[in-house]
């Protein structure tokens, strides 16, 4: 996209906001706040309006949709940052429920179950049985690979998947590529995708038209966000090289149990919150393990995110909204 | 006293003396290095292993136990052992039986890492040969029940000292 197009983009949305705050500090603001306020793209125009509004203006309408995320339900989990992960994740799967606008399917970012167990995957199963969107679609965390090194995830899963559990799909024109970074993880190091999935991911790419949305969604971020918490993946560079090429990037992950965001060029990171506990804020804590808040506001760190995509936009509305909202 | 019936009673006495001193248990003298308990335990908390480094001598079984509120594994980088998942108060152990060194991490976790030294054991007592029983027992003596070897790895006569260190 030319420079100019992309500068007048930015100068419309800060004169859209004048109390001052520009595109970095909103998007701060409105996961800080949950407030779902879906900003779209339209003609090449940003143009922000209340969630509810959007929603029942432009669902349905020829070829737009929308899905959700969720991330990191941890079924099995039992500790005092949340004793009981089932009911929050049921509570998750009743927001979705209740959305104006019903979403086409699910992603499911990882970290399913707590310890891998059969009894926990079945719980979850159980529990999406009851979600209006029959459509799931999951990759696996590094809690789903405990054992017996992804087996049981691959049976449950991954039908039609490559390697430790990678694919690739298409909706509606968009390109969505689902990547398996917990497998096969190196002392000391982070995420990691490996050699056979990047060759994957590059084959995979080859030929599409730079016009086609892409969604590329994984456990692990796919940048770097607190390298001593392994918060990163170290081979996502390459990764990204092979997208970059693109009009319109996506990336969604889990396992940070936090909404993190970042916008590089025409490349929108976003990491989900938990349905089950918080981790604290990089380096702010010992380690980046569950963290204890009080029982009022647990429903206020856990949450899903609403993503909507307008046919005529250039890239997907990302709206974060705690279960307690 | 017959000459005999001295020799026999001295004989008696150093023996008893080198019995005594060699079951005396863990030698008195410790260097930097030196292996601790046959048994050793590892901590796992707060994303960490503690110790990081842990130093045993050859025999030894080392425990690993989860006081973390979430799941961990202990492998090797080497492939020597591997835990199932840990979960909270769970354990792991492992008995080493070869000297080296063993660096290992958590399989969900990668960034924690940690290592475990295994040294061989000192030698004691009778490997102290070839000079007969009065001087074992001298050795024995001035090294608090671990004698020195008296050939070093390049087969060149160690001297005798008073205090132990660098030996194996």
């Amino acid at each position: 996209m030319p420079d100019k197009k992309q500068d007048l983009i930015d100068q419309t949305l800060q004169n859209l906001n004048n109390d001052g705050v520009d595109r970095r500090g909103f998007l701060k603001c409105m996961a800080w706040a949950g407030t779902g306020l879906v900003w779209t793209m339209s003609g090449g125009i940003p143009m922000s309006r209340a969630f509810a509004k959007t929603a029942d203006q432009s669902a349905g309408k020829g070829g737009d949709f929308s899905f959700v995320q969720i991330s990191d339900s941890h079924v099995g989990f039992n500790k005092p940052a949340n004793p009981d992960v089932t009911a929050t994740l049921q509570t998750a799967i009743n927001k979705i429920n209740a959305m104006s606008h019903k979403p086409d399917f699910i992603i499911h970012t990882g970290d399913l179950s707590q310890l891998s167990k059969p009894s926990e995957f079945d719980t979850l199963d159980q529990a999406l049985k009851g979600a209006s969107a029959k459509q799931i679609y999951f990759v696996p965390g590094e809690h789903d690979m405990l054992n017996d090194n992804g087996e049981q995830y691959l049976q449950r899963y991954g039908r039609g998947t490559k390697g430790t559990g990678w694919y690739s799909f298409d909706q509606k024109g968009v390109h969505f590529v689902g990547l398996v970074n917990v497998a096969n993880l190196k002392a000391g190091g982070m995420g990691s995708l490996g050699h056979e999935q990047l060759e994957w991911l590059e084959d995979d790419l080859k030929g599409r038209s730079a016009s086609t949305p892409i969604v590329l969604f994984a456990h692990i971020p796919l940048w770097t966000i607190y390298p001593e918490w392994g918060w990163g993946t170290d081979d996502s560079e390459q990764a990204l090289s092979y997208v970059k090429r693109f009009g319109s990037v996506t990336v969604l992950n889990g396992h940070i149990h936090q909404i993190m965001q970042k916008i590089e060029g025409k490349v929108s990171f976003h990491t989900a919150m938990s349905t089950a506990f918080p981790q604290p804020a990089p380096g702010t804590a010992p380690s980046a393990g569950p963290m204890k808040v009080p029982a009022d506001q647990l429903q206020q760190v856990l949450g899903i995110t609403d993503v909507n995509y307008v046919v005529s936009g250039r890239s997907l509305a990302i709206v974060d909204s705690p279960l307690g909202a | 006293m017959t000459g005999k019936s001295v020799w026999v009673a001295s004989f008696a006495a150093v023996l008893l003396i080198a019995i005594v001193l060699l079951s005396a248990g863990s030698p008195s003298v410790k260097a930097n290095d030196q292996p601790s308990a046959p048994n050793a335990e590892v901590k796992i908390d707060n994303f960490s292993f503690g110790p990081q480094t842990l130093t045993v001598p050859v025999g030894a079984t080392v425990t690993w136990t989860n006081r973390d509120d979430i799941p961990h594994t202990v492998v090797s980088t080497d492939g020597v052992f591997k835990s199932k998942v840990r979960d909270t108060d769970e354990t792991f152990s492992y008995t080493f039986t070869k000297a080296g060194t063993y660096p290992y991490f958590c399989s969900i976790h990668p960034k924690m890492t940690g290592q475990v030294m295994v040294k061989q054991a000192q030698s004691c007592g009778l490997h102290c040969n070839g000079y007969g029983f009065p001087f074992v027992a001298a050795a024995v003596l001035s090294q608090g029940g671990c004698c020195p070897k008296r050939h070093n790895q390049n087969g060149a006569l160690n001297p005798i000292r008073s205090q132990g260190s660098g030996w194996r």
